[in-house]
């Protein structure tokens, strides 16, 4: 069975708060098959590290671990079904920036931060600046330039992409403003045809097409360099304190007992190590990065300001 | 020439040859069930292709990708179930050829359809992509709504029947479009707080309740007596296009190729959209437009032809580019980056091996689901002798089952609401293509609008600024000028 049995989410959710000290229980775990919800469509960055995960965890667990594809409510359905799973260790999902940091300001949504116990994360997406090769914007600096005289725009599938823009915009004074686009491909297409002057995405979206010369790469908007293209700074080396960090983890709800939990702790930090998994990042590029679970919790809280900053500026906040 | 005698070199090996079988098999497969999508199906077979080399992965997985669109129009014709979205329109004079004893030749002649149209993609994706590629790049917010507006405007003007009930047509599939987060500012909109509709109505569930629900319940009103089909014949010649239904199929099957893979090289049109506009353009060119809705021939050629050559012409910005068109490719595109490829001139360059094998892939692919769907035809008639009283039912449960496992778990209910909803509209004489169409096509026009105007400022003149959208423009008042004149009473006379 694919599906869960349907529980209304609100009572699910009580549930979930509910700590259910199972010590006895610890020992027979795992009973059934495990599964991991993720909130994005199958293909996605997120999916393939899943699917990676899901094999780890089976080989280590010794048990059936399936992924759950939960799609619905631009990912808000899978969170609200991990927050209110039964907390038996059975389920264990992705989480990200998007559904912690965004949604919560936007809509009424059934889940806090105190509905994850926060198990660990194993990658940071990398993000960078791309533009159409015959723009005549060569530099960063050319970028703020413009920037301070008119209206420059960028385009990115998702708001979490363009963090490193505002960043810039703020420390600068130039005034860059976000496109939003609904898909990957669309964001690129609009930066190499000159709709907008730049795009902020990841590797897989922006790869093919500097390999095409259709884009350049301006400069990396993480910490990192891009492994495939190591001349390119990021900008901090190029002196802006900026940087779109969307680290990737795994959490279970709040409620499973200690001793399971410390498991699937353990089960998420050797899988961050795997040398099967680090080869699909690598293929993916995206940067493997082990953290412990109160570490990716962090990772993620320290971004809450900038985030929260960026949605009033958009006029997306509600309150 | 050379580079595809490459490509034939290397994709004839048998083990090349077994994968890409495969995965045509699993496409046409696919193709049938309705629910069951291409992208679930791509997504969940692309881990286990990682032991695999570079060419027989990419084609097995290709192959899904471009067999699903000939499978989809069995359950289309027969049962007036959409198999996949893009064949939603075959569903209207496909199942009304079937009622008319003519499945066996509707199946055939969209078969070898599609094949020209899947194998004339294949050619003009070897020949004619850089400049074509060119044209992804041109189409910014601006365009777009240039674009969209014109296909309405067009689909309107061709649709035929009265004009106030294709607005209110057009105006509900607007809305229905609009249910779920602001394209902007996320903020959810017509979701009655209900958390499963912020993402919106599927398109699985609305179409198979509008077509699929909605003619079992018309089944359900009916004595068993009406319910009888003519029965197809049951002689080879039985299947095939007597020589009137071949003579009519020529020109939409031309007109529906290079229809299609034009439309399907813009990202957000792909199948659907092409076998759309197909349909409206036969109706329009037509003889006998009051054939149309009752087994027009044309209105089954076009549509069907034009959705593979869509596929096809789905994927040239995503081999040349690397630029995914649709969901579909742009799994695909983790596919192949998964294998260490990234599509794009560089590809062509550095791998052409993989570049031309795929193609060759392509052609050979085509070529078995041509001999592949050929023999299922008589099989899928027998379909059609199985009594009503139990297919009917059975209908039901697989479409359910589709549904359910396709989506949300609200999918099924959204569904059946549907499912009513369309016998009712039906019953009207409401057109529910047109619906369907305003539902994909308003959220694109939306979101470019709004795009548009972020990036100018507000400024309307952005509209206005390329050549391109000043055509389409003109073009989509011309649909609505041309829609007030005399042609009208022809449409009329259909009602």
């Amino acid at each position: 069975m694919k599906r869960r049995d349907f529980i209304a989410s609100g009572a699910a959710f009580t549930a979930g708060l509910v700590a259910q000290p199972a010590t006895a229980r610890a020992q027979a775990w795992p009973t059934r098959e495990i599964t991991i919800i993720v909130a994005v469509g199958p293909g996605s960055s997120a999916d393939a590290l899943a699917r990676g995960v899901a094999r780890i965890a089976s080989r280590e667990l010794n048990a059936t671990v399936q992924v759950k594809n939960v799609l619905g409510g631009a990912g808000l359905t899978g969170f609200a079904e991990l927050a209110a799973s039964k907390p038996d260790g059975h389920t264990f999902g992705v989480v990200n920036v998007g559904g912690l940091l965004v949604f919560p300001h936007i809509m009424k949504v059934p889940y806090t931060w105190d509905s994850f116990s926060f198990l660990g994360g194993v990658a940071e997406g990398y993000y960078g600046i791309g533009i159409a090769v015959n723009s005549p914007i060569k530099t960063i600096e050319d970028l703020i330039a413009a920037g301070k005289s008119r209206r420059v725009t960028y385009s990115a599938s998702a708001i979490m992409n363009g963090v490193a823009m505002i960043q810039l915009g703020n420390a600068t004074g130039a005034k860059f403003q976000f496109v939003p686009a609904s898909t990957q491909p669309e964001a690129v297409a609009q930066a190499v045809g000159g709709h907008v002057d730049v795009v902020v995405q990841t590797p897989p979206d922006l790869v093919p097409l500097i390999e095409g010369k259709q884009l350049r790469l301006l400069a990396s908007a993480t910490y990192n360099r891009w492994p495939n293209y190591p001349d390119v700074k990021t900008l901090k080396e190029l002196g802006y304190d900026a940087a779109t960090i969307v680290p990737l983890g795994f959490a279970c709800s709040s409620g499973v007992p200690p001793a399971i939990r410390a498991k699937l702790e353990q089960v998420i930090a050797v899988a961050a190590k795997d040398p099967e998994l680090m080869a699909t990042m690598r293929s993916l590029t995206i940067l493997p990065r082990a953290l412990s679970g109160p570490e990716f919790r962090d990772a993620i809280q320290s971004q809450a300001s900038t985030v929260e900053g960026i949605l009033v500026a958009a006029g997306m906040k509600k309150t | 020439m050379d580079n595809l005698l490459l490509g034939f070199s290397i994709i004839a090996t048998p083990i090349n040859l077994f994968y890409c079988f495969v995965g045509t098999f699993l496409g046409t497969v696919v193709g049938i069930l309705p629910g069951v999508g291409p992208l679930a199906t791509i997504a969940i077979l692309m881990p286990l292709t990682v032991n695999l080399d570079v060419t027989p992965a990419l084609s097995m997985l290709c192959g899904i990708y471009y067999g699903v669109a000939y499978g989809g129009t069995a359950t289309s014709v027969l049962l007036r179930i959409p198999g996949e979205a893009s064949s939603v329109v075959t569903c209207l004079d496909g199942y009304m050829m079937a009622r008319n004893g003519r499945a066996g030749s509707a199946l055939t002649i969209a078969a070898v359809g599609s094949f020209i149209a899947g194998t004339i993609g294949t050619v003009a994706i070897s020949y004619l992509s850089p400049p074509l590629a060119k044209l992804v790049f041109a189409f910014g917010p601006a365009q777009y709504t240039a674009l969209v507006l014109a296909a309405l405007a067009a689909v309107t003007y061709f649709s035929g029947g009265a004009l106030l009930k294709a607005l209110l047509m057009v105006g509900f599939g607007l809305t229905l479009g609009c249910v779920g987060a602001d394209p902007m500012t996320l903020t959810p909109r017509l979701t009655f707080g209900n958390l499963d509709l912020v993402a919106g109505i599927d398109l699985t569930p609305l179409a198979i309740g509008l077509f699929g629900f909605s003619e079992i319940l018309a089944m359900a009103r009916q004595p068993l007596s009406k319910l009888r089909m003519i029965p197809t014949p049951r002689t080879l010649l039985g299947f095939l296009p007597n020589r009137e239904e071949t003579r009519r199929s020529v020109g939409p099957v031309w007109r529906g190729t290079i229809l299609g893979f034009m439309v399907g090289i813009l990202p957000g049109g792909g199948a659907m959209l092409a076998s759309f506009l197909s349909y409206a353009l036969e109706r329009k060119v037509s003889r006998r437009p009051e054939e149309f809705g009752k087994g027009a021939v044309e209105g089954l050629a076009g549509p069907e032809t034009a959705n593979n050559a869509g596929s096809s012409g789905a994927l040239l910005p995503l081999l040349c580019m690397g630029l995914p068109a649709n969901a579909v490719s742009a799994v695909l595109l983790t596919a192949f980056m998964i294998h260490g490829v990234a599509p794009g001139p560089a590809m062509m360059e550095r791998q052409p091996e993989v570049f031309w094998g795929l193609i060759a892939s392509m052609y050979v692919g085509n070529v078995m689901l041509l001999l592949m769907n050929l023999p299922l035809i008589g099989l899928f008639v027998k379909i059609l002798e199985v009594p009503r009283a139990y297919l009917s039912p059975l209908i039901l449960l697989l479409c359910v089952i589709g549904v359910y496992s396709s989506g949300e778990d609200s999918a099924v209910v959204i569904a059946i609401l549907f499912g009513f909803l369309g016998y009712f509209l039906r019953k009207m004489d409401f057109d529910l293509g047109l619906l369907i169409l305003a539902y994909v096509l308003g959220p694109i026009l939306e979101r470019s609008v709004r795009q548009a105007l972020t990036i100018s400022g507000g400024e309307m003149s952005i509209f206005f600024e390329s050549g391109l959208s000043i055509g389409l423009l003109v073009a989509a008042g011309a649909f609505l000028v041309l829609g007030l004149l005399p042609n009208r009473k022809l449409a009329l006379r259909d009602d």
